[in-house]
Parts: C-alpha cells; structure tokens; sequence
C-alpha cells in the first residue's frame, strides 16, 4: 500500500510539473503584452512606450523565458506563488481568501447533487418503465443539457424575480448560496440520477438480490444493504468527479452570481492577463484534481475488499 | 402520490414564471411634475448595482474615486454638466504666465478626519499623484506644486499645458487628506465619506454630516459589485438593488416596459471612432489612399447605426468628442454623409472593380481591410458596419478582440487598416480625445499609426496652449476639421449614453455626460 500511495504522490508531481509548463507556455503564447496591460489599466489610456518599457522591467519580463519559468517554479516550490500584476494582493492570499467560499458552494452543491440524484435514480429503477420512471429520465435529460449559464438566468428569474424566495446574487448568508448551489447541483445530479438508475437496476438483476428477496427480506433492507451498497463504486467515482470539478472553481456561475470565489477569481484574471493569478488557480485546480482522484482509488479499498487485495 | 405532488410544485413554478409582475407593479412611471415625497433620513439608503471590482485590478489607489465614484473624494476643479470646468475644491484659479497656474482655495472646508483642507493637502495629494503616476497628460512633475499660503497654490506643469485646470477634474486627481493612503480607507472631503470596502462584494459611504456644500439627501449608498449584466437587471428586476450602471441597449428596453423600474440615460458621451492605418507598408497601406477612406466613409450611416443599433438611444455625431465638451462650435464640423452612391462613383473612378463575390479589387488586389474591434463592442454594431460597407464593395473584416490586451496587442502590431472603438471624455479638457488619439507629440503605441500629420499636430498644441477653454474648443474644432475633413483620417459614427436603471421609488439622480462623473447628492428614496 505504501508503494501504491508513492507512486500516486510521484505521478502527482508530474502532473503538476507539467501543468506548470503548460500554463507558463500558454501565457507566453496569448496575445498581448502583460506590461502594456498593465500599464493600460493603470493610467486608463493608450500607455506611453517608455511607461510599458518600465513595466516590463520591473515584471521580469525582459528576461529569457527559461529563467522566467525556473524563477517561478523554484518560488511556486515554497509556497512564493508570486504577486498579482494587477490586484495589490499575494496570490496565495488571493487563493486562501477564495478557497473557503468555492468550498462553501461546491461541497454544498455536492451533497444537494447527492441527494437529489441518488433517490430519484433509486426511485426510477425500482418504478422501472413506469410513469415515475419516465419522468426521472426526461428531468436528468434536461439537468444534464441545460447549460449552467441558462439554468442561472431561468432559477435567478423565477425564485428572485417572480417569487422574491432568495436573492438573486450575493454572498454572506444561506439563502445568498441556493441558486449557485442549485444551478452547479442540477448536471451533477442528473449524471447520478442515470448513473444510480442504470447501476441499482445492474445489481437488482444480481442473483444474491433475488435470494435475499426470496428470503423475505424488507425491500427497504435490499435495496440499503445490498442494491446501494454495491452500486455504490460508480456513484462515488462520478461523486468526486464532480467535487473536483466544482471545487476548481465553477466559472460561469460564480461569475453569473457574483460569488467571489475561485471561478470569478479565474475569470477576472484571465481578462486581464494576469498570469501569477492565473498560474496560480491552474495549479489549484489541477491539485485539487488530482488528489480528489487520489482519495476516491482510497476510496474504493474501503468499499471493495476485491481492490484492497489488488492494490 | 408523490409524483402528484412534484406535478404541483412544477405548475406552481410555472405559473409564477409567467405571472404577472412580482415586482408589484402598482409604482407609477408617469412623469409627475410635482417631486415625489422623500422618505425619512433614516429610511435614505440605496444600493446600484455596478460592473465587477474595478478597484481591486487598480491597486486601490483610487478607492471611491474611480472609476465607480462614490463622490467620496473632490477635485479642485470640478467638470459641470455640460463637462465644463467649475468650481470645486478651488473656486478660482487664473495663469501665471508662461506656464503656471495659481488656485485659491476653498475655506473652512475639513476632511472626514476633521483635519482642515488647506494648501499642504494639495501638496501631498499631487506628490501621491505624481508617485502613481496617475498625472501623466497633464505634465505635472514631482516640484510642481507649490505652497504659496494656507490657501493658495501653484502647479507648474514640467512642460507648458495651459489644460491643466480643465484635466484637473478627472478623479484621479482627487484631493486627500494629509497621511492618509486612500488605497483602504479614502478619507477626503467630498459629500460621501468611505464606510467600509468589501473586495469583490461592494463598497459603501454614508452622508458626510460637515461636508462645506449641499448635502446628500441619501443616508447612505452602496455599490454592489456583479459582474455579469444580465444578472445586474435580474438583480434590479427582484428587488435586490434600487439601481443598476450601464445597461445595454437591448436590456433597457426590456426594463422600460416594467411600470416598476425607470431608466435614467447619461447625455450621449462616449463616441464610437474609426481610426486609420496611415503608415504602415503592404498589405496594410490601403488606407494611406485617401479616396478609399472618403469612400468607406460615404458607405457608412451613422444615423441609421445610433437608429436601428442602439434602438433610439445613442445619436449621430459629428466630432470625435462629446459635442458638449465643445459647445456650440461642434456644429461648425460638417456631419459625414451617407452617400453611397458618391462612394462606389469614387471607387470606380480609382479603378476598384467589383468581383464575381461583390468585393472590389483592382490590380488582383481585393479591396479588404483588417479591422480590429475592442472586445466589448456590440458584436451586431459591427455586423451592421460591415453590411454597409458591403454594399460600396468594400469587404470588413473585423477581428473583434478576445480581451482589452489581444486588442492593443493588435493596434500596436500596426497590422491593420481600420481601428473600430469608442472612446470616452472623464474630464474637462475639450482637446483630450484629439491629443489622445492622434497627436503625435504623445507617444502612446497606437500614435505612430494613426496621426495625421504636421498641420493636425500644429492645431493640437494650440488647443493645448490656449489661454481658456473656449479658445481650446476653438482650437480642436479646428483640428477636428483637419482630421475629418481634410484628411478623412477617422470616421466618428455615434456617441452613445451610458444606460442607468432604477426604481421608480428612486428619485433626483441627474445623469452626468461622462462615465464615472456620476453625482449622487441630490438622489433619494421615495418608497
């Protein structure tokens, strides 16, 4: 198991390492100078080029681009990820002010998932072809189509508009995280709702299924002990997929619902070229990734005796 | 059972979705001729929804200030409705020749610290200017500003810039008090004083109870920071927000329908501009021919673009500013006409053929033009634009910017014919956009693309050695005529309002020509 857990920490690395060369060779490549953005910004016109020249000294931008990269790598390593060119602000501080509140949205975007997706798909196998059943699959049709954009304005319209329920954008209280968190919750648990039908459906075919249900078991007892239990491998692996995904930062709706997170941090960097903040949500997203997977293979060892010997 | 129960809670949200007005719609829109009651002071708080943080991407130098302005700081000169210079901070300023200016100062005036407002404050704010280098058309240097008394100072320019009292009023020439740093806590004398700044979420300022003017009729304001300006209206439409900033076109009309809400359009201030490529060597020398930029400029409806673009909302211009900043004189700049038969005459005379595609071409030449747009612009503005030069023959291709960076990262690249953006007037300076754009003493990238020559140059330093404004506004008319007329070296199309948006139950708020000049004193709640 150790060696297991080495060689998923080295690959770790690696992974890291060359997203951090994919990052700096993608900002190098875009369009634009960093040191006219800047300076543009700062004085809100048309910069002067000795300004810009300035600029781009003081960024270290005149330097190769090796050094420019291993200057950042060997900072990144201790922690340094730099300073934003344009926010007066560490990134690391940046990203640690930001973290909580795109955990907040994603863990509780999560869980609503959960617990819409894995009911309706139970409810779905075990009304198999019948009018509930129909229903279920057209509503995860549509969870799973509608793009997050979309589902924001439509929730934004009818709860804050027409039903004045909850506020429309906003971050401090509960009622501020319900439409974020829905509208991030509703693809996710479509997936679990097509995934948990299509995986309780496998498994109610299994023969220890028809013994237990010959032996008089409770349906409920079945479909608990045995049905969502061995069902169970699938969902996790979709259920920190999405995690993953929502904790990197959900762009769009951060940004629809001005949640100030890791997604309106990205966004806002990206448009103003901002590469140390940039760099700095890559990495945070890739890590997060990454040992998100590295948690579900731990996962599947406590749930699956069969992987623990494996393993 | 259940499933009857999710049926209902479907048709609930349905029925709700198309309802009537949840926003209660018994508010009046009507314009009343008798000012509607104000609620009491303590009831006096609205909050307006503006674009995301700009503060936080500016080193919150100018917190409060600009550009979301939440009349917390003053200037020495203010910009009046109609951009004009006005009394601020100062109440009188006069040259020194050759190139000084002298301000007296306003008295018994204090900070929200209480410390007094004298002419050692002004010292250290221009020494604050000066170090973030937010002075920099206006040539004020770090020795500039004297001490002559308590109330009198002296700005000497380090090179001569009789604009000075007029550039003086955009906001980043904001008076703070002495030892302060406004970058967390602007403490100044305007008739808002700072209550607290939430990156990313919003920033507040209450009514300064000793400001030395008029004082707000609100309690306290609020700017909401949201990003994203469908959810801006969506905020407004709810409830959420009394006001939003900056409303498209299509938004508006949709808002202007709802018997709740009431829209509240700056006079028209920033103006869409075409500039020229005029020096840069093949394939991007097409635009050095002066008849194919009179012809473009014959293909081109100004009025039908303000009409049909921007649904009634923007004008037809005839200069390169906002016609106020200029005054009266700005009409002695003849309009471009839409003449489209002139247009194709002038080409056909110039050899430009059209092609089995309706493109001209001549010598195996199409006659196709790269055009880069800033990234915000309207992309059906630009379909528009495109049409109408179609129809001369002459081929558009608009390569509309990701970002703000890949757009100058173009125009700077000088790998283009025809420049298409808008540009805006934040201060009192009639030759601000000229000498900005064109004028080839400023060294600005775009410059060495785009200036017209010696005679245009000439008429920009008289602008901006003129002993007044009036006299400047003569002096860039004049150069505007050399720039449009004579050397057709840019196309202004439309100036266009910034779209604000509130509640009925807001009242008072007078739309400033700028962008960010925006007052808020004599705004308040009636409901």
């Amino acid at each position: 198991m150790k060696r297991y857990v080495a060689s998923r920490v080295a690959w770790l690395l690696v992974a890291l390492f060359g997203v951090s060369v994919i990052t700096f060779g993608l900002g190098v490549l875009a369009p634009g100078d960093p040191a006219e953005i800047v300076v543009e910004r700062r004085l809100n016109q048309p910069p002067p080029r000795d300004l810009v020249d300035a600029e781009r000294r003081n960024l270290g931008l005149d330097r190769s681009l090796p050094v420019q990269y291993l200057n950042w790598l060997s900072n990144a390593a201790r922690g340094d990820l730099g300073r934003s060119w344009l926010k007066s602000i560490e990134v690391s501080d940046a990203l640690r002010q930001r973290i909580p509140r795109t955990a907040v949205l994603a863990f509780t975007a999560a869980a609503f998932s959960i617990v819409i997706g894995v009911p309706v798909g139970v409810l779905a196998a075990t009304r198999r072809n019948a009018l509930a059943d129909h229903v279920c699959r057209i509503g995860a049709l549509l969870g799973a189509s509608l793009p997050s954009y979309f589902l924001a304005y439509v929730l934004i319209f009818v709860f804050a508009v027409r039903l004045n329920a909850v506020p429309a954008f906003g971050f401090g209280s509960p009622a501020h995280l319900v439409l974020p968190a829905v509208t991030l919750a509703l693809g996710p648990a479509a997936v679990l709702t097509r995934l948990t039908r299509s995986a309780v459906l496998d498994v109610l075919d299994e023969d220890y299924v028809r013994t237990a249900k010959a032996k008089g078991v409770r349906q409920r007892t079945v479909l608990y002990r045995h049905v969502l239990r061995n069902a169970a491998i699938p969902l996790l692996t979709v259920s920190g997929l999405s995690l993953g995904h929502l904790l990197g930062g959900s762009l769009i709706v951060e940004w629809v619902f001005a949640w100030p997170g890791m997604g309106d941090l990205a966004i806002g960097a990206i448009h103003d070229r901002d590469y140390p903040l940039i760099q700095g949500f890559v990495l945070f997203s890739a890590l997060v990734y990454v040992v998100v997977n590295f948690a579900i293979d731990l996962a599947y060892g406590w749930l699956d005796a069969r992987t623990r010997g494996a393993g | 059972m259940r499933i009857r129960v999710v049926v209902v809670v479907l048709l609930l949200v349905a029925g709700a979705a198309c309802g009537g007005d949840g926003g209660g719609g018994s508010a009046s829109q009507g314009a009343s001729t008798t000012a509607p009651a104000a609620l009491a002071f303590e009831q006096q708080n609205i909050t307006v929804a503006t674009p995301g943080d700009v503060f936080i991407t500016r080193d919150r130098n100018l917190l409060g200030m600009w550009p979301d302005n939440a009349n917390i700081c003053e200037t020495l000169v203010g910009a009046g409705e109609n951009l004009q210079p006005v009394p601020a901070l100062a109440t009188r300023w006069t040259l020194v020749p050759p190139n000084t200016f002298r301000f007296e100062l306003r008295r018994d005036v204090r900070f929200h610290n209480g410390a007094a407002f004298n002419a050692e404050a002004v010292q250290y704010s221009m020494a604050r200017i000066v170090d973030k280098r937010l002075a920099l058309t206006s040539f004020v240097g770090a020795d500039s500003t004297k001490v002559i008394d308590e109330f009198t100072v002296e700005i000497t320019p380090t090179q001569p810039n009789l604009r000075l009292p007029e550039q003086i009023s955009h906001p980043n020439f904001s008076i703070v008090a002495p030892g302060t740093v406004p970058n967390d806590k602007p403490v100044c004398t305007g008739p808002f004083e700072f209550v607290e700044y939430a990156p990313n979420d919003h920033l507040t300022a209450r009514r300064y109870e000793n400001y030395w003017g008029e004082k707000p009729k609100l309690r306290q304001l609020t700017f909401k920071f949201i990003p994203d300006q469908n959810t801006r209206r969506l905020a407004l439409e709810s409830g959420d927000v009394d006001g939003v900033y900056f409303l498209p076109p299509q938004q508006a009309a949709s808002v202007k329908g709802r018997p709740n809400l009431k829209l509240a359009p700056t006079p028209p201030g920033a103006a869409v501009v075409l500039s020229f490529n005029l020096h840069t060597d093949a394939p991007y020398n097409l635009m050095q021919d002066i008849d194919l930029r009179r012809a473009l400029a014959w293909s081109l409806d100004p009025k039908a673009l303000a009409d049909v673009q921007w649904q009634g909302t923007a004008q037809a211009i005839n200069t390169v500013s906002p016609p106020s900043v200029l005054g009266a004189i700005a009409s002695e700049i003849p309009p471009i006409t839409n003449d489209l038969p002139k247009a194709t005459a002038l080409l056909d005379q110039k050899g430009w053929r059209v092609g089995g595609d309706g493109i001209r071409e001549k010598d195996g030449r199409k006659l196709s033009l790269v055009a880069p747009a800033q990234f915000d612009f309207e992309p059906e503005s630009l379909q528009f634009l495109q049409a109408q030069a179609r129809r001369a023959g002459i081929d558009l291709k608009v390569e509309k910017a990701a970002d703000g960076a890949a757009y100058s990262s173009k125009i700077n690249s000088g790998n283009w014919d025809v420049d298409i953006n808008y540009w805006n007037q934040n201060d009192a300076n009639p030759a601000s956009i000229v000498s900005r754009l064109w004028y080839g003493k400023n060294t600005a990238a775009r410059i060495k693309f785009t200036n017209v020559g010696a005679k245009f140059d000439a008429l920009v330093d008289e602008a901006l050695a003129a002993p007044d404004t009036a006299a400047s506004a003569r002096k860039s008319v004049d150069a505007m005529k050399v720039l449009l007329q004579e050397q057709v070296g840019a196309i202004p199309l439309t100036s266009f309002p910034q779209i604000f948006a509130f509640k009925t139950s807001v009242a008072g708020f007078t739309a400033h020509p700028s962008v960010n000049l925006q007052p808020w004193t004599s705004t308040y709640r009636t409901g």
